[in-house]
């Protein structure tokens, strides 16, 4: 049960990065152009180059908190739920009024 | 638009109405008092091949198609705002849902015994798989104004 418990508690830190680097990549490439095309010239698609560095930073964060992650409860696993229900629920609205805010513009 | 694009477009909805069922499914067994864990996890795990699936169809079709002709006519129009701020908005919401899925089955399946025995844990994923319901709800809403958008 423990290794299970770890599991998930890689997996849950894994979705915070990833909610996080979405929304801290998306953002940026709104705000500079130049990272925008280097996505474009990377990857063919800035939306493609999101999708695929998303899925790097999922598997990695979920792999490497799992191999580190100390013992833990169901409590904790239950509080970490939470907080990356938050987390989304943050993330959300930043992505939705930033693009609110730079349609105004 | 080519038949090929049609196909794209059509199990891109499919299957990203097929994700908000599955989770919907999840969420009605999991309110139960004693959820069987394996109608949860099958659930969920359909869910995850749903939002992929419609992740990779969605995305042929809006790299390829999309942003070369449907994007320039909406931005003509009238409802300019449909690209700028609901489309903006549900291409990169999307990104959350495969990984937050994915979350979902692992908890379900690594943490059964959890779920059937901590009610506080129990509460929690509800609430979580509440919020992807809701993420992929609010993207398909988005997704039908978009569609109106073109036309007029």
């Amino acid at each position: 049960m423990d290794k299970e418990l770890k599991m998930i508690q890689g997996v849950i830190t894994g979705s915070m990065l990833v909610v996080i680097f979405i929304a801290v990549v998306t953002i940026a490439s709104e705000v500079s152009p130049l990272f925008k095309d280097w996505l474009k010239i990377t990857f063919g698609h800035h939306w493609v180059g999101k999708s695929i560095l998303a899925s790097i930073v999922f598997v990695l964060g979920s792999t490497i908190s799992t191999l580190i992650a100390r013992e833990t409860t169901i409590e904790e696993i239950g509080k970490r739920i939470n907080l990356l229900t938050y987390l989304v629920v943050l993330c959300s609205v930043a992505i939705g009024g930033f693009f609110i805010f730079e349609a105004s513009i | 638009m080519s038949d090929t694009l049609i196909f794209y477009l059509v199990l891109h909805i499919i299957l990203g109405s097929a994700g908000i069922i599955f989770l919907t499914a999840y969420l009605l067994s999991l309110s139960k008092k004693e959820p069987d864990s394996k109608s949860l996890k099958s659930s969920s795990f359909l869910a995850v091949l749903s939002f992929i699936g419609s992740w990779i169809f969605g995305g042929l079709y809006y790299t390829s198609y999309y942003g070369k002709v449907v994007k320039p006519i909406i931005l003509k129009g009238q409802y300019s705002w449909v690209h700028t701020i609901l489309m903006e908005t549900k291409e990169h919401l999307f990104l959350f849902l495969p990984f937050l899925t994915i979350a979902l089955f692992v908890i379900t399946a690594l943490g059964k015994k959890g779920l059937e025995k901590n009610e506080n844990l129990k509460k929690s994923v509800l609430r979580f798989a509440f919020i992807i319901v809701g993420l992929g709800i609010t993207a398909a809403l988005a997704g039908y104004m978009i569609s109106g958008a073109v036309t007029k």
